[in-house]
């Protein structure tokens, strides 16, 4: 019995500690504006590949539409 | 006596929060009807991995079922892959192959991935503030896949907030809209011409777009294949057999597992984190920036066209598929009975489709 209290009140103890150590976030503002780049060329990229798609879209459309009399 | 109760004291209150949490999960799934499918195994598996020496995940030597699952499915990404065969088959890319310019705003409305990601990275590394990021994407494979591909270690909070906030578009998107488009605006009109799209045309489209976003993305190889192989068994009008299958019982099969999956990331010691809690106001912020992503982009837009656009079917780009589409039309006849935005709501609530999986092939080319 005292076995398993004193194996109850370690793991406690345990993942009372990992708890409170696990908070560990940074803090650093500018890795917000350097990161801008990211979103300057991610955004452009995904408009550039959309753009491609409804090109081809508009062009499979063309090729492949009924001729109208 | 002793084995009666040897594992019961070892429980930890933070064990105890993980069963409320699993409780509240199942409860969100049976009572709100919020994405059942994922939140009611993810809530039961939480439960269950809440247990000291729970043998559903490894314990030492002896591997557990969970874990095993883990490993074969997800830390290889293959779950979320099977997945999205199963999601394409059950789309239909006829809205915006007669209008293709709505999968602009699809593009647009991946703004708050991005902008999420920046705002992330003040407070976590580049890897897993990108997987935060992509939660805004709004399409749960995408997010796996990307987590996992960054060996992100949030991957069950970025989980949890994916499918929660999947499920809260219809309160989350109203207010956003509301805020930034008048009255008048949302009262615009959009007629739709129904254009006939030739079969070829379908059965081009799936393999055209893997192609060119596989040319410039070639991270994103798997997710969009998947996506459209899917989509390419549906519309070739040879495989129906396989295209119901992958709609139905595929897409099942995978769903079951993956919910059940991704609770071994949702044990007390790896989610019961405060970066957990930012992690969902991160989640929330990259869903507001998103939507308004896609409104001010129509706003945009309408200073340039003769035929004004609603800007509310912006908002529909944020993927979250079909809810969101649904969201716009319904706000439309809140305005104006007579106001029918659905099919293009829906076009651009496909096009966020294609475009999340974009954007995720692109968060992978920067720091795959």
């Amino acid at each position: 019995m005292e076995e398993i209290v004193t194996t109850a009140v370690e793991t406690v103890a345990e993942t009372a500690a990992e708890t409170a150590s696990g908070f560990e976030v940074l803090f650093e503002p500018m890795n917000f504006v350097s990161n801008l780049y990211y979103m300057g060329t991610g955004m452009l990229g995904i408009f550039i590949v959309i753009g491609i798609i409804i090109g081809a879209t508009v062009v499979m459309n063309k090729l492949t539409s009924r001729k109208k009399n | 006596m002793d084995f009666l109760y040897q594992y019961i004291v070892q429980i930890t209150w933070q064990q105890v929060v993980m069963w409320a949490i699993g409780g509240l999960l199942i409860f969100l799934a049976i009572k709100k009807e919020m994405e059942p499918t994922l939140l009611l195994p993810m809530g039961f598996g939480t439960i269950v991995v809440n247990f000291p020496h729970s043998g559903v995940i490894t314990q030492g030597d002896e591997a557990g079922m969970l874990d095993i699952l883990f490993d074969a499915g997800i830390a290889n990404e293959l779950f979320p892959l099977l997945l999205f065969i199963g999601i394409g088959a059950m789309i239909d890319f006829s809205p915006i192959l007669t209008n293709p310019k709505l999968m602009l705003f699809g593009a647009a409305a991946q703004f708050g991935i991005f902008f999420t990601f920046c705002l992330a990275s003040i407070f976590f590394p580049q890897n897993d503030a990108a997987s935060i990021g992509i939660i805004g994407a709004a399409d749960g494979p995408t997010a796996i896949v990307v987590a996992q591909k960054l060996n992100s270690q949030f991957i069950g909070a970025i989980m949890v907030a994916a499918y929660s906030y999947m499920a809260l578009v219809p309160i989350i998107q109203p207010p956003i809209i509301k805020l930034l488009t008048t009255k008048k605006e949302r009262m615009i009109r959009m007629p739709y011409r129904g254009a006939e799209v030739s079969k070829i045309t379908k059965i081009l489209f799936p393999i055209v777009i893997t192609m060119v976003t596989v040319a410039i993305a070639p991270s994103s190889a798997s997710l969009i294949f998947s996506l459209m192989f899917g989509n390419l068994i549906r519309e070739c009008g040879v495989l129906d057999n396989l295209s119901e299958t992958a709609q139905k019982v595929l897409a099942n099969l995978v769903t079951i597992f993956l919910g059940i999956t991704i609770a071994t990331k949702m044990e007390a010691s790896q989610f019961l984190r405060g970066e957990t809690l930012l992690i969902l106001g991160l989640g929330l912020f990259a869903f507001i920036f998103d939507t308004a992503g896609g409104v001010l982009f129509a706003k945009f837009l309408n200073l340039f066209s003769k035929e004004k656009i609603n800007p509310m079917i912006g908002a529909a780009g944020i993927s979250a598929f079909p809810m969101s589409g649904r969201v716009v039309h319904k706000m439309g006849l809140e305005e104006d009975p007579q106001n029918f935005l659905l099919m293009h709501s829906i076009g651009v609530n496909v096009s966020g489709q294609i475009a999340s999986v974009i954007a995720g092939g692109m968060i992978l080319n920067f720091f795959g």
